[in-house]
């Protein structure tokens, strides 16, 4: 019990890094983006485009690709979490939650790749 | 969008951020109808720029919980399950909806929600905290109440209508563009015996992932406006960090009890737009 107790710590840390880091890098990127449409590298905003295809377009002389690009981190940020909380519950050796995590990770890929507005 | 207008909108942000430390809530039920009805934007592009707010705070308060101890993990990934998957159905049918009608159901949620916050002003914390080494189950959890001075342990109750409310409280995040943990806190409470402060912590823990599931709708369906989006997320990040700095301290029930009361302006307004 009192093993779990410090495994849960480590893995809460560990994610706790996690999120801090995306969040920080995702503004970051999403200043730079603001700053550079503020001085007219804009394109016309692409209708219809997936998480990937941000990734793919990224130009860095046009500031709504960059933009973009710092909303895909922010976006991916808690799909990271969820990622760690897999791996932390497997190295537990803790399957049910393992399970329970990669169903919510299941869920999360399904709406990124499959469900459209 | 011009400059200024992006400026006035992170400023707008930053103060929705101050509110929603302060209040204890997301500030997404008062970002959407600030923007709605004070910038003239869609109600699509106005809920997902919201949507992305909610993302932003809960990573980023989630990171500075971590050392508290107050959220529960396996709980947290357990009813995202359920609130995810109401996630998922709240975006789908937010893009099948007409704005109007959109903008009407968000009206009838501000006054649900400033009902509940009243009442949560008036009622206690309810939690039975369990003898020291008491068995939690597979769900319960542990941690040391710094103010009382000592561990509190509880049992998950009723984990089925934790699943159940954090499907609406999903679908309606996913629909709406807020946080949704004025819905889950309080029933984790008083149904399912989580202390409030583990309910709260897990609860944002959990809104952030629950955001996701819909935001990638939103984002496919073309209405998240870059620049709108990115300088309301770095307003209210701003906003939530300085609220948690102030937060505890000024804490009243008449503060939020303001705030009912301007939500219950702000169904109003809704309803007639």
């Amino acid at each position: 019990m009192e093993k779990r107790k410090e495994e849960d710590e480590r893995m809460q840390l560990l994610i706790g890094r996690a999120l801090l880091a995306g969040v920080l890098l995702s503004t970051a990127v999403m200043l730079l983006g603001l700053i550079l449409s503020a001085a007219g590298m804009t394109a016309p905003l692409p209708h219809g485009i997936s998480i990937v295809d941000v990734f793919l377009m990224l130009d860095p002389r046009d500031g709504t690709s960059v933009l973009l690009l710092g909303i895909a981190l922010l976006l991916l940020t808690p799909v990271l979490r969820v990622v760690l909380a897999v791996v932390s519950f497997v190295r537990e050796r803790d399957w049910r939650f393992a399970l329970v995590s990669l169903g919510v990770l299941v869920i999360l890929l399904i709406s990124m790749f499959f469900v459209k507005g | 969008m011009d400059p200024l207008s992006l400026i006035l909108i992170a400023l707008a942000g930053v103060v929705v951020g101050i509110l929603g430390a302060l209040l204890g809530i997301g500030g997404g039920i008062f970002f959407v109808p600030f923007l709605v009805i004070v910038f003239h934007i869609p109600m699509h592009q106005a809920i997902a720029a919201s949507i992305m707010t909610v993302i932003a705070t809960s990573s980023a308060v989630a990171s500075v919980n971590v050392g508290r101890g107050w959220s529960n993990i396996r709980l947290g990934m357990t009813l995202e399950l359920s609130t995810t998957i109401g996630a998922i159905f709240g975006g789908v049918t937010a893009n099948l909806v007409a704005a109007s009608t959109l903008v009407k159901i968000f009206g009838f949620l501000a006054l649900v929600v400033g009902a509940i916050m009243v009442r949560n002003t008036l009622s206690q914390n309810h939690t039975e905290t369990l003898p020291e080494g008491a068995d939690t189950g597979r769900l319960g959890g542990s941690y040391y109440d710094t103010a009382a001075g000592k561990e509190v342990r509880y049992r998950v109750k009723k984990p089925g209508a934790a699943l159940a409310v954090s499907f609406l409280a999903g679908n309606i995040s996913g629909l709406l563009g807020v946080g949704g943990g004025i819905i889950k806190v309080p029933a984790m409470n008083l149904w399912c015996g989580v202390p409030i402060k583990a309910a709260a912590a897990t609860s944002n823990f959990m809104i952030g992932v629950t955001a996701v599931a819909s935001a990638f709708i939103y984002f496919s369906a073309g209405h998240v406006q870059p620049s709108i989006t990115a300088a309301a997320a770095i307003g209210v990040l701003a906003g939530s960090r300085a609220g948690l700095l102030i937060g505890d301290r000024i804490r009243s029930r008449w503060i939020t009890r303001a705030f009912a009361a301007l939500l219950l302006v702000i169904a109003v307004e809704m309803f007639l737009r």
